[in-house]
């Protein structure tokens, strides 16, 4: 539950230093602040990085090496759109995205779930102005 | 698409306000965009024939009517001076480079159809559709469009519904005063798509409501006041941030402006 103050007019961030943070609330504001970062553009089409097009990716590439089968292939994009594409240089692009936003995301959880109060999330600001 | 340059850019267009300094604003915004999505920006400033206004309710509970000059956007497509554009207002503060993806892309309109709170209270799930009727909504407060025959025949439209509002209010069933940006463009957007749900950017635009309000910007991140029924509290984002209630953009006490201004470069 938020914690109730006892005043409405607090307008700066000093007079919320000592309010309780909420964990779960800033987890899911985290959550959505990373999945929109998530997108990447190909050969004109835009395509949403996430475990499916990952699977799919790897899967053509290693049926490519063992079995020789083309890179080549359409896709469809965000947009129904169909795309041509090399499995190969998507992957890539896919796979920096990915780790990308899921390393931000871990190190920015990993960074807040230490947090208990409003102060820790803004310390090093409200200690440059003491 | 035209022949001969294929320019990219951003447009930010502003109007003059007795409450609220846009201008400030379309600077500000500018240049963060301008940083982030590594574009050419144009700062417009419009001259709306007819004023409009809202009221916001902010933090402390005050309730405010204000000018709200958003009638013209639907010139964008002709005061534009680049082949793709990116038209963002100036209350959108760009804080990465997702939107530089869409530059590029097979699309020739693009706007947002859904919105969500970063406070996490979902303020608005009354916005999730227009009308009782469940009419979808769009938002305008990001559009990329080409010059294309398609953008146009959307610009064009978008323009019609705001000249013939009033009759568009009762076909539709919604408020006549005031005239909504996101109202008309929403219509015009889904006419010329088949009243399909396509042609939208495939994440929800970030927003943050009227009533709450910035505390501060530091490093980054947004360290953003909340409020659930009648109590307050703190929550830190980090992205791109349309932020309703401008004032707290521009309040001196908290000198959010300056802090983000001199965030980069």
């Amino acid at each position: 539950m938020p914690v109730i103050i006892s005043t409405m007019t607090k307008t700066n961030v000093e007079s919320y230093a000592q309010e309780r943070f909420e964990l779960n609330r800033q987890k899911q504001t985290l959550k959505e602040q990373q999945q929109q970062r998530l997108s990447i553009t190909y050969n004109g089409g835009l395509f949403r990085v996430d475990m499916t097009l990952l699977n799919y990716l790897y899967m053509k590439n290693v049926n490519a090496g063992l079995f020789g089968q083309t890179t080549k292939c359409i896709l469809p994009d965000s947009y129904n759109t169909p795309i041509e594409v090399d499995t190969e240089e998507l992957i890539k692009i896919c796979d920096d995205r990915w780790n990308e936003v899921y390393n931000d995301w871990y190190n920015e959880y990993t960074d807040l779930k230490t947090k208990r109060k409003v102060e820790d999330i803004c310390v090093e600001d409200l200690k440059n102005k003491e | 698409m035209r022949r001969g340059s294929k320019k990219q850019g951003i447009v930010i267009l502003w109007s003059k306000s007795s409450q609220i300094n846009y201008e400030r604003l379309s600077h500000l915004c500018g240049r963060l965009a301008n940083w982030y999505l590594k574009k050419p920006i144009s700062i417009i400033r419009i001259n709306p024939e007819q004023k409009n206004s809202r009221t916001f309710r902010y933090p402390d509970g005050e309730l405010e009517k204000t000018e709200w000059n958003n009638i013209g956007r639907f010139d964008a497509y002709d005061l534009s001076p680049y082949d793709e554009t990116l038209l963002i207002d100036s209350d959108y503060i760009v804080q990465c480079d997702t939107l530089a993806n869409y530059f590029g892309c097979n699309q020739d309109f693009v706007c947002h159809n859904n919105t969500w709170d970063v406070s996490g209270n979902d303020v608005f799930r009354h916005d999730r559709y227009m009308t009782r009727n469940c009419f979808d909504m769009r938002w305008a407060t990001v559009v990329y469009f080409k010059k294309s025959t398609h953008a146009k025949i959307i610009f064009d439209t978008w323009r019609s519904v705001y000249e013939n509002y009033s009759f568009y209010s009762n076909l539709f069933g919604f408020n006549k005063t005031p005239f909504r940006n996101d109202y008309a463009m929403s219509i015009a957007h889904q006419m010329c798509n088949g009243y399909s749900n396509t042609q939208t950017f495939d994440y929800a635009l970030p927003a943050l409501a009227s009533s709450d309000s910035i505390l501060d910007y530091v490093d980054g991140r947004w360290i953003l006041k909340y409020e659930y029924k009648n109590s307050h509290n703190a929550l830190r984002y980090t992205g791109d941030l349309h932020v309703m209630n401008k004032k707290s953009l521009l309040n001196a006490d908290t000198d959010v402006y300056t802090k983000l201004w001199n965030s980069i470069g």
